[in-house]
């Protein structure tokens, strides 16, 4: 593997990789720092002649180690999964495959069922993740419970994470 | 059983809300159950494409509709064969060091435009930017890939940041321009207030009627900073600021 196909490889997996580092900080910001290594050590590999038969596995691997050096150094974050975790994240993401167009067909679908939520339910999820607001603060501002945001934002996920999936089954791609 | 409170915890997860405990229960349910996995994995990934999905110039199309707009979120499916590989590598390059989502698409200048926090921006037409909104103690973060733009930047809660492929741009008060000239540089102006411009591990504190270009002598970008750093108002110019994570 040529190092530009490396290169185009890491572009068409960026988000399967990237997910993959967020799925074990559960912090964005950190995800995005270590994806950053991630994506330097990989052409690094690449311009010592490494060539991977699997990219995404050894772009995985890559990352393991790389947030494996992140907790190291930083502590893990308090509310990500312990670092024993690694492995079984890393099961559940081969398990999942996640092929390029799949990933760009699970935006694709993700976009058309925002559409699709409820106006209250579209709101919370707007403050949430375009507003980065933490679900207490979304609950200052929207005068709820903390418990009744964690709720609805968790129903709304469910709704959002079930119409992705049928979506994707109609159109004959991986659901997972 | 399981799968209910599987479904409880993991919503916990995401609201980061889950306790030392309750984290450790959900590795130990992870590992006794393929189907609880699955689960996991298509939740962690929706939180990713949420996050993405409203950063940028995505949000900026689902604020001026009604309904969140389906946005074609991707060239580079479609360009990746037909890219020569030293084009595609130096623009891997550049855009690796932006966030790991959206690329950016091109947008025509389209006059001055008012962000959330009351900034104005306007970008020389054919210019690629991304307006990433807040992001963490940055109050608006603005990706300039190509071209130009202009910056009103009026007092405000946290910096304000240009990130180009060459360097960032940081204020918290400030009207500026910054232009990338030829895609291999980056040139600052300042007509109004200080800003701190990074290259690599240069810094300069430029202030009204100051500018600066930096020169790459080297076609690689320089890692943008963090988003997390505010400008070191009083410090000497060259001085790094200190980096600060949320």
């Amino acid at each position: 593997m040529k190092q530009s196909e490396v290169a185009k490889n890491l572009l068409e997996n960026r988000r399967a990789i990237f997910g993959f580092v967020y799925a074990l900080t559960r912090d964005f910001e950190a995800a995005e720092e270590i994806f950053q290594e991630v994506s330097l050590s990989i052409l690094d590999e690449a311009a010592r002649g490494t060539r991977p038969e699997n990219f995404l596995a050894w772009s995985r691997e890559l990352a393991r180690h790389r947030v494996a050096d992140f907790y190291r150094a930083r502590g893990r974050a308090p509310l990500a999964l312990p670092e024993s975790a690694i492995d079984v994240v890393s099961l559940a993401f081969v398990e999942g495959g996640l092929a390029p167009d799949v990933m760009q067909a699970r935006q694709k679908s993700l976009l058309e069922c925002l559409a699709e939520l409820p106006t209250r339910a579209r709101e919370l999820v707007e403050q949430r993740y375009r507003d980065r607001r933490s679900p207490g603060e979304i609950a200052a501002a929207v005068g709820w419970k903390l418990n009744a945001v964690h709720v609805a934002l968790s129903k709304a996920r469910r709704t959002l994470a079930d119409c992705v999936d049928a979506r994707l089954r109609l159109e004959g791609g991986d659901a997972s | 059983m399981s799968a209910d409170r599987f479904e409880e915890l993991l919503s916990r997860w995401e609201n980061g809300a889950a306790t030392p405990q309750e984290l450790g229960e959900i590795e130990g349910l992870l590992r006794a159950s393929a189907e609880l996995r699955k689960n996991f994995l298509r939740r962690a990934l929706l939180e990713v494409d949420l996050h993405e999905t409203y950063s940028g110039e995505i949000a900026e199309a689902a604020r001026q509709s009604p309904r969140p707009t389906p946005v074609r979120r991707s060239r580079w499916g479609r360009l990746g064969v037909a890219w020569a590989a030293g084009v595609l590598l130096a623009v891997l390059v550049g855009t690796l060091f932006f966030m790991p989502g959206t690329p950016p698409a091109p947008l025509a200048g389209g006059g001055p435009r008012r962000l959330e926090d009351g900034s104005v921006v306007e970008f020389r037409p054919g210019s690629r930017f991304s307006l990433r909104g807040r992001r963490g103690d940055v109050r608006q973060l603005v990706e300039l890939h190509e071209g130009a733009g202009s910056f009103r930047v009026g007092q405000g809660t946290g910096a304000f940041q240009v990130k180009t492929p060459w360097g960032a741009v940081t204020t918290s008060d400030a009207d500026f321009e910054v232009e990338i000239p030829q895609a291999d540089g980056l040139a600052v102006r300042v007509s109004r207030g200080e800003v701190v411009a990074a290259h690599g591990e240069e810094r300069e504190m430029l202030s009204a009627g100051e500018g600066h270009v930096f020169e790459v002598v080297e076609q690689k970008p320089t890692r943008g900073e963090s988003p997390s750093e505010k400008p070191p108002r009083g410090e000497s110019p060259r001085k790094r600021p200190p980096k600060e994570k949320n």
